[in-house]
């Protein structure tokens, strides 16, 4: 599976970047990152069902997310309020996968 | 659990289909010009309004809102612990107001700052609560695993633990709490649109309470306080870093992990991107920095500057941009010294802060 993930804004106005093809992954991180994108459901949300309806609210974190597995694609945009709660634990997986990144250099 | 907590619970795990109603007597733009100009009532109409159009969407209807008969609150803190978790207002209650001393670090912090924003909004600008209303202050603890982050979403702060690296708790920090629940002073009062000049008087205004109630609460004067912002949530990986300086902004951290503070400190470096709402956290420097001199000129102080600031921000509204800032703070100075509460000289201190900054007064 290949994954994009950007997390920016927040109280401390950062921005993440994660892009990973889960196939060049240790097998436990691939695990782990499978296990939480099935649980999340998130091939099943569509974007009118997250969409931030404001700029706002002030210091939340905004996400990109875009997920391709064979023919199963999907790409969102939501914020920390308008994310169903099943996803936070993808997303919180993924940022600290991508500030072990930023710590790597890579 | 409750009905609010069911209902922000079923708005957060489900779509609920939101019929906007734009349906008003008073056109909105009529009010709009109307709380320019500084009709206060005017002010309060938007803000009932647009709180009665929230609350139709999802759920039961309150009919003192509609009849402009709003209870007035009696200001108490209710902490909740979410025991990281994803969801808010997890109850019961970890602790409410007057309730003894919890067992949980992050639950007492949190708290015990509530009261300094509630006292501080109370003994220095004479309002009560949030909403000057005595709307209640309520904060969610110990939100999700490892979430490196806090923030206000209408009408309650939630604050991660960190992940314990970059950040360490953020309900330990007095500024933190301050900060967010400055966005609702904000937030009922100018409005400002998330965006642009006005996210960035948002950000500003709010970085202003946290820095302000920060110092009254620990008996800082402008001149000794260190005027950072964040310094207290910055985890091993970060130390002696802070998020933003008010009084040097650009000069906050500069390292590998979170790269270098972009904030500028005058005009001439303004950001024009489109990140982060097109520098709301970026742009937010130059008016901090013009605080920071006003409150440390000699005859102002950081309480009388927070005054000032506070009585234009009332007059604001939510698309004002830097330029009509200027023009209410240093008529608020004005007004101010008339009334006897600032002192004679204050309005062209504060024109000389601004154009340090590379902003025109009147």
């Amino acid at each position: 599976m290949r994954i994009g993930f950007e997390c920016s804004g927040g109280y401390a106005n950062i921005r993440l970047a994660y892009h990973v093809d889960t196939d060049e992954l240790p097998q436990e991180v691939a695990n782990e990152i499978l296990e939480l994108v099935e649980s999340s459901g998130i091939f099943d949300l569509q974007q009118s069902e997250v969409a931030p309806t404001s700029e706002g609210p002030p210091d939340v974190f905004f996400y990109r997310i875009s997920l391709y597995e064979g023919t199963k694609r999907n790409s969102l945009y939501f914020n920390d309020v308008t994310a169903p709660a099943t996803l936070q634990p993808l997303l919180a997986l993924l940022q600290e996968l991508a500030w072990e990144q930023i710590r790597k250099g890579e | 659990m409750n009905i609010r907590t069911i209902e922000k619970t079923e708005r957060r795990q489900r779509i609920v289909p939101v019929h906007k109603c734009r349906c008003m007597f008073v056109p909105p733009l009529v009010l709009e010009n109307l709380a320019r100009a500084g009709i206060e009532e005017a002010r309060l109409t938007i803000q009932q309004s647009r709180l009665s159009r929230e609350k139709r969407a999802v759920g039961p209807t309150n009919m003192e809102m509609f009849a402009g008969v709003t209870p007035v609150g009696r200001a108490h803190r209710q902490i909740y612990d979410c025991e990281s978790g994803w969801i808010q207002r997890v109850e019961p209650v970890a602790r409410d107001e007057g309730a003894p001393v919890h067992e949980d670090l992050a639950v007492n912090d949190a708290y015990d700052h509530l009261g300094n924003v509630r006292d501080c909004l109370k003994q220095v600008l004479n309002r009560n609560s949030l909403d000057n209303n005595g709307m209640d202050l309520i904060c969610n603890v110990h939100f999700g695993k490892k979430y490196n982050n806090a923030f206000w979403d209408g009408d309650e702060i939630t604050l991660g633990d960190g992940d314990g690296k970059i950040f360490v708790n953020f309900a330990k920090s007095l500024d933190v709490v301050a900060h967010e629940l400055g966005h609702g002073v904000v937030q009922w009062t100018a409005n400002f649109v998330y965006s642009k000049q006005p996210g960035a008087l948002h950000e500003h205004f709010a970085d202003v309470f946290g820095s302000v109630i920060t110092q009254y609460a620990e008996g800082q004067t402008a001149d000794d306080a260190d005027w950072l912002i964040g310094d207290e949530i910055m985890g091993p990986e970060l130390y002696g870093e802070a998020l933003r300086s008010m009084c040097a902004p650009g000069t906050a951290y500069d390292n590998d992990l979170l790269g270098k503070d972009p904030q500028p400190d005058h005009m001439r470096d303004y950001y024009t991107g489109s990140g982060d709402n097109y520098g709301v956290h970026i742009n937010s420097g130059i008016m901090s920095k013009a605080f920071c001199l006003a409150a440390r000129e000699k005859g102002i102080g950081t309480e009388k500057a927070a005054l000032i600031w506070y009585t234009a921000l009332q007059r604001l509204w939510s698309t004002a941009d830097f330029n009509d800032a200027v023009g209410q703070i240093v008529k608020a100075a004005r007004l101010l010294v008339k009334d006897g509460k600032v002192e004679v000289g204050s309005p062209q201190k504060v024109r000389a802060a601004f154009k340090a900054v590379g902003l025109p007064t009147p």
